[in-house]
């Protein structure tokens, strides 16, 4: 029988016997090869994802900007940036074409 | 340390191997604010902490049986030319038949005080838990060292 007061000695004497440090054979393999099975991706791989995610970033940006352009148009009918454009530069197009 | 918290070889294999693939995927959590050690060790205990209470159920059911009682008749000292707690490899199995019978949060934190000696406060920055939470987990954890030690002896000499 071991004695309640008794239970300090126990884990003395279990610390005493040192724990093994010993590493299977080829051990560094199998954690190596558990690493692609747990979702880890080639450089590359993580390259083409990250490509494909900012294509699809700017096509939304993109809607969004159109998207904005034709809410803001001004309902009464006054030209937007590109008709001034355009009357600006055919007519002088015109005159050049005259002389 | 994951031989202080399974007994079979190939559980042992599995926990370190989790910890080693946990490490390389948490590596960019680690800030270089303390040193790589002990955000190691950190990861380590929680996985240890994890697989104890994953594998609590199956531990229960598989521990039991005449080797522990064994186990403690040769820590205890029952020979006559024995005197109590003289081999040190049969105190260490007997502490380990015990622990594996307690909850996981109680093992862990005996481990971690007991046989690695650490402070409450080291055992708090390691697990997660907070200082009086720790604590009362050693406190608790201790009443039920005792309690499991006592019916393991009863159950051997009634």
């Amino acid at each position: 029988m071991i004695p309640e007061s008794k239970i300090p000695d126990l884990w003395a004497a279990a610390r005493r016997v040192p724990t093994s440090d010993r590493v299977p054979y080829a051990f560094e393999k199998r954690v190596m090869s558990a690493l692609p099975a747990t979702g880890l991706r080639a450089p590359a791989g993580a390259a083409i994802a990250g490509l494909w995610r900012a294509a699809l970033l700017s096509v939304a940006v993109a809607m969004m900007a159109s998207g904005l352009d034709f809410a803001v148009q001004d309902p009464l009918g006054e030209p937007g940036v590109e008709e001034t454009l355009e009357l600006a530069v055919l007519p002088a197009d015109d005159v050049e074409s005259d002389l | 340390m994951a031989r202080r918290h399974a007994r079979l070889e190939r559980e042992v294999e599995d926990i370190v191997q989790e910890i080693f693939v946990k490490a390389y995927h948490k590596l960019d959590s680690w800030r270089g604010e303390a040193p790589f050690e002990h955000w190691l060790v950190r990861l380590a205990v929680r996985t240890c902490y994890d697989h104890l209470r994953r594998h609590q159920r199956n531990r229960e059911e598989a521990s039991g049986g005449e080797q522990e009682l064994d186990l403690m008749a040769s820590a205890s000292g029952t020979g006559p030319e024995q005197t109590p707690l003289a081999d040190p490899a049969a105190a260490k199995a007997l502490v380990e038949a015990v622990l594996e019978r307690l909850p996981p949060a109680h093992r862990l934190v005996l481990i971690l005080m007991e046989l690695e000696e650490r402070s409450v406060r080291e055992i708090a920055d390691l697990t997660g838990w907070s200082v009086p939470l720790v604590k009362v987990r050693a406190f608790r954890a201790r009443a039920a060292f005792r309690t499991q030690l006592g019916r393991m002896q009863r159950s051997k000499y009634l």
